[in-house]
């Protein structure tokens, strides 16, 4: 097959797949795998945020206070009420799209430029309130001794317990591909058309039937529901939250992992997302320094590389191509290129 | 009568770009909007398919008051169009247009995305199996895979017309269909839309090719500055005196 | 009755310094059609520059803060060039990443220079001085008077010059102006310069009240937009009014009703605008 075929085909991603289950074995670093879990649930916030900015078009900067939504949702739920984390983490998810739904709907209104100003001033006064709401949130102390995720009993075998790294590494690994298949889906899809439609040609999609307005906003309430997970499963990772859970750094740094690693794509944003904090943690020395070196890298970037970046949908070429099948209407060289080129 | 508008007005400040306009087009027909510059037919379309509300006046399609319906639920409805200048999703390929035009016609939802449900096969199909035929249909199908950045002017032409086709219109509205192109070409476009009314769509045009028109269109409105000044037959206007006049020293383009 | 006054007067001064960076905001946004995101990290550079100025150089305040501004300005003209100007014309979200680029970079370098702890600039007036019966600090008097200053300066500016006359025709109608063959490479360095410039003396002014730190231009900056959004983007009376309203809600909203919130009902206010008119109180429909 050769080496660039083998990059480009689905077994290198069934060699991550494999490297990634067996990661533990290796016995890593507590300090580093803490770090690998956390850019995991970075990836997973990331990918969601693709699906609103990337495949919509729509610059939707509150990301970050639902992202806060969701970690103090889970975090409020399983301390305070002491309800299960397997019901509060759908719950964060349900909570950041209603939150989301509540800005959305009047932003919505609004066109690019005011469309992310309005949604990033939203996300101003959440995380405000988040800061000072003592009662709810703890002011800007937060919420300490998160529990772990409650453990699964297993009949027969014993009970599968989340106090320990692995686990945890492993739960947020499965959301993750869970995550990912459910990207995967939505985008290879008649769904995903009618976002990308929204996004190249506004004007046109609404021309051609497609309900522009509820379009957007069922892209906004997915992303939402993802990114509020993302934000439930960061709490008990972590264990505590504070209001800079909810700040809109995060929705700078989600932007940065996205357009770094690839916007439009769906390997883009994990590779982003994962690779960009671990490459910060791993060299100590420069981790105060890194936005000198990520800021002007940014710019440089966008600047000569804004298709490759800002994923000019040319790579999504490849993989539609490959995923909707014209077999049954018989095209005969559709079936030819879909056994060609098996990359994502 | 499919398609009838009544004493349509749009008025801008300071403007009225269309005045009290009445029109009428018949099932099968194809019927041409003419006029100068300016006389306010883009403004009629953008009226129609619920781009601009009106100042006032009443739209029927089918017999439904669609006066200030948004454009998504016009072309629900069954009226397509294009626009002036051509409009595709130029991030995408050729058969990704087509299958977005065909999008309205199709039911799946999140749900049907997420679990592959027999409704997402069965529109995935169809919508493969109809953007075949379109391709077929406008001469397409040869650079189907294609960006549509890649396409020549014409062709591009020809896939505006194909995602309004796409839509499964009863009505295609289209907005200069040959603008920028030359005699050949125009010519192709001009079978094309033959062609659509041979399918069964009926067809509205503005244009500023006046032989292609006359050649084409069943029957012909004149706009000028807002106003209807004549209708009829491509004989009748080609005689009638205040078209003449309107065009004289103009924007007559043979 | 007092307390109000002086709600009201802080509200007047918030609102001056609000209005010298929202103006230059709304000049860069109208004419080069860039929301510029680093616009506040200009504003806390300049403040750092003149805390160093005076602080570790023992030069005057309001040598230092002109000294401030003229950096600022050169600054604004490098960043237009180097970072803005190739991404002209491009879809606005390009520029926008630029200007988030620029932010981090700007921020890390301001926490490397001088570290991540604010630092405070002596008060160069620090007597009290009672205006009209309402009593108040010298400083605050000065931000006013300083602010209305240049505001009238740059007034001057715009209406007696040919490059000021330029840049408000080209604040108001981008496309307009290049159709006239306006020197858009002029105009837009001058506006970036201006708009370097009015945001040092903005947050030179106002550190002597408030301490400075290295994410202090967050929330002025998400206010100027505010501001601009309000007022509508390019106009200049609209940023000055929507900045002074913006200073008069923060300052009796967080002084009758909660200090903490205070940066809620600015934000607040411009959400609910925006929910009834999308394009903003004074704004036209977007191209």
């Amino acid at each position: 097959m050769g080496i660039w075929g083998f990059v480009r085909s689905k077994w290198l991603y069934l060699l991550i797949l494999v490297l990634a289950l067996a990661l533990p074995l290796a016995h890593p670093n507590r300090y580093w795998f803490q770090v690998v879990i956390i850019s995991l649930v970075w990836s997973i916030a990331t990918l969601s945020l693709n699906l609103i900015l990337g495949y919509t078009g729509q610059p939707s900067l509150a990301h970050g206070a639902y992202f806060g939504v969701g970690a103090y949702a889970v975090g409020l739920l399983t301390l305070k009420l002491h309800m299960s984390f397997w019901l509060a983490l759908p719950t964060a998810g349900v909570l950041a799209a209603l939150v989301g739904l509540i800005i959305g709907v009047p932003s919505m209104r609004m066109r690019g430029h005011y469309f992310a100003i309005g949604t990033l001033c939203f996300g101003v006064i959440i995380y405000t309130i988040a800061g000072n709401w003592m009662e709810l949130t703890g002011g800007f102390t937060g919420l300490l001794g998160i529990p772990n995720p409650n453990a699964i009993p297993i009949p027969g075998i014993g009970r599968i317990s989340f106090a320990n790294q692995i686990n945890q590494y492993y739960l947020v690994l499965v959301l993750l591909l869970i995550t990912l298949f459910v990207m995967h889906r939505i985008v290879y899809s008649l769904v995903g058309y009618g976002f990308m439609a929204i996004r190249n040609n506004e004007v046109l999609a609404a021309a051609v039937g497609i309900n522009t307005f509820r379009n957007k906003l069922l892209s906004l309430t997915i992303s939402n529901f993802i990114v509020g997970v993302a934000g439930g499963l960061y709490a008990v990772i972590l264990g505590s939250i504070s209001p800079s859970a909810a700040h809109f750094n995060i929705t700078f740094y989600l932007l940065l992992y996205l357009l770094l690693g690839g916007v439009a794509s769906l390997a883009g944003p994990i590779l982003g997302a994962f690779a960009l904090p671990l490459i910060m943690e791993n060299l100590q020395f420069i981790s105060e320094y890194r936005n000198l070196v990520f800021g002007p890298l940014l710019i440089i970037v966008i600047i000569y590389w804004p298709r490759g970046v800002m994923g000019g949908l040319v790579d999504l070429k490849q993989r539609v191509q490959n995923y909707y099948q014209f077999r049954k209407a018989g095209a005969a060289r559709a079936v030819a290129s879909a056994e060609t080129d098996q990359a994502i | 009568m499919l398609l009838q508008v009544q004493k349509l007005t749009k008025q801008f400040e300071g403007l009225v770009a269309v005045n009290q306009v009445d029109l009428e087009v018949a099932e099968g027909e194809i019927l041409a909007i003419i006029g100068p510059n300016g006389s306010g037919k883009s403004t009629m379309f953008n009226l129609i398919s619920g781009m601009l509300p009106p100042t006032s006046g009443k739209v029927w399609f089918r017999g439904e008051d669609i006066t200030r319906q948004k454009p998504h639920s016009v072309a629900k409805k069954g009226i397509a169009r294009t626009f002036q200048t051509t409009t595709l999703f130029d991030q995408l390929r050729v058969m990704d247009n087509l299958a977005i035009g065909h999008r309205v016609r199709t039911k799946t939802g999140l749900w049907d995305a997420l679990l592959h449900t027999p409704r997402y096969k069965k529109d995935r199909d169809e919508t493969a199996a109809r953007v075949m035929e379109i391709l077929n249909f406008v001469g397409l199908t040869k650079q189907a895979f294609d960006l549509v950045t890649t396409l020549s002017q014409e062709a591009q032409k020809r896939l505006a017309i194909g995602i309004a086709l796409a839509t499964d219109p009863k009505l295609i509205m289209l907005d200069e269909p040959t603008g920028g192109i030359n005699m050949d070409e125009t010519m192709g476009i001009t079978d094309l839309i033959r062609k659509l009314k041979g399918a069964g769509v009926t067809v509205c045009l503005i244009e500023h090719k006046m032989r292609m028109v006359m050649g084409l269109a069943d029957r012909i409105v004149v706009l000028n500055h807002g106003t209807k000044i004549a209708e009829g037959t491509p004989e009748e206007i080609s005689n009638d005196e205040a078209v003449i006049e309107a065009y004289l020293g103009g924007e007559f383009v043979a | 009755m007092e307390l109000f006054f002086q709600q009201v007067f802080n509200g007047i001064m918030l609102g001056s310094t609000y209005a010298l960076v929202a103006l230059g905001l709304t000049l860069v946004l109208g004419i080069l059609n860039v929301s510029n995101f680093a616009h506040g990290d200009l504003y806390m550079l300049a403040a750092y520059i003149t805390f160093t100025l005076i602080v570790n150089y023992s030069i005057g305040f309001w040598p230092a803060v002109l000294v401030s501004m003229v950096t600022l300005a050169i600054v604004g003209v490098f960043i237009e060039k180097f970072v803005f100007r190739p991404l002209r014309d491009q879809s606005p979200i390009n520029p926008f990443i630029a200007a988030v680029g620029l932010m981090l970079f700007l921020e890390t370098f301001v926490i490397v220079v001088w570290g991540p702890r604010g630092q405070r600039i002596p008060n160069p007036y620090p007597g009290a001085v009672d205006l009209f019966g309402i009593s108040t600090t010298q400083q605050r008097l000065i931000v006013v008077v300083a602010a209305v200053v240049l505001i009238g300066l740059l007034q001057l500016f715009i209406k007696r010059t040919t490059m000021g006359a330029t840049i408000e025709a080209t604040a108001q109608d981008r496309e307009g102006a290049a159709l006239v063959g306006i020197n858009v490479n002029r105009v837009s360095s001058v506006t970036f310069a201006i708009a370097g410039a009015l945001a040092a003396a903005a947050a030179s002014l106002i550190a002597p009240i408030f301490m400075i730190a290295p994410g202090m231009g967050a929330l002025p900056v998400m206010k100027a937009f505010a501001i601009i959004i309000l007022g509508g983007v390019g106009s200049i009376p609209g940023a000055i009014a929507g900045a002074y309203v913006l200073g008069m809600v923060e300052s009796l909203g967080g002084g009758y009703l909660s200090a903490a919130y205070k940066d809620v009902y600015a934000f607040g206010a411009l959400v609910l605008v925006l929910a009834i008119r999308p394009t903003g109180l004074f704004g036209k429909e977007e191209h």
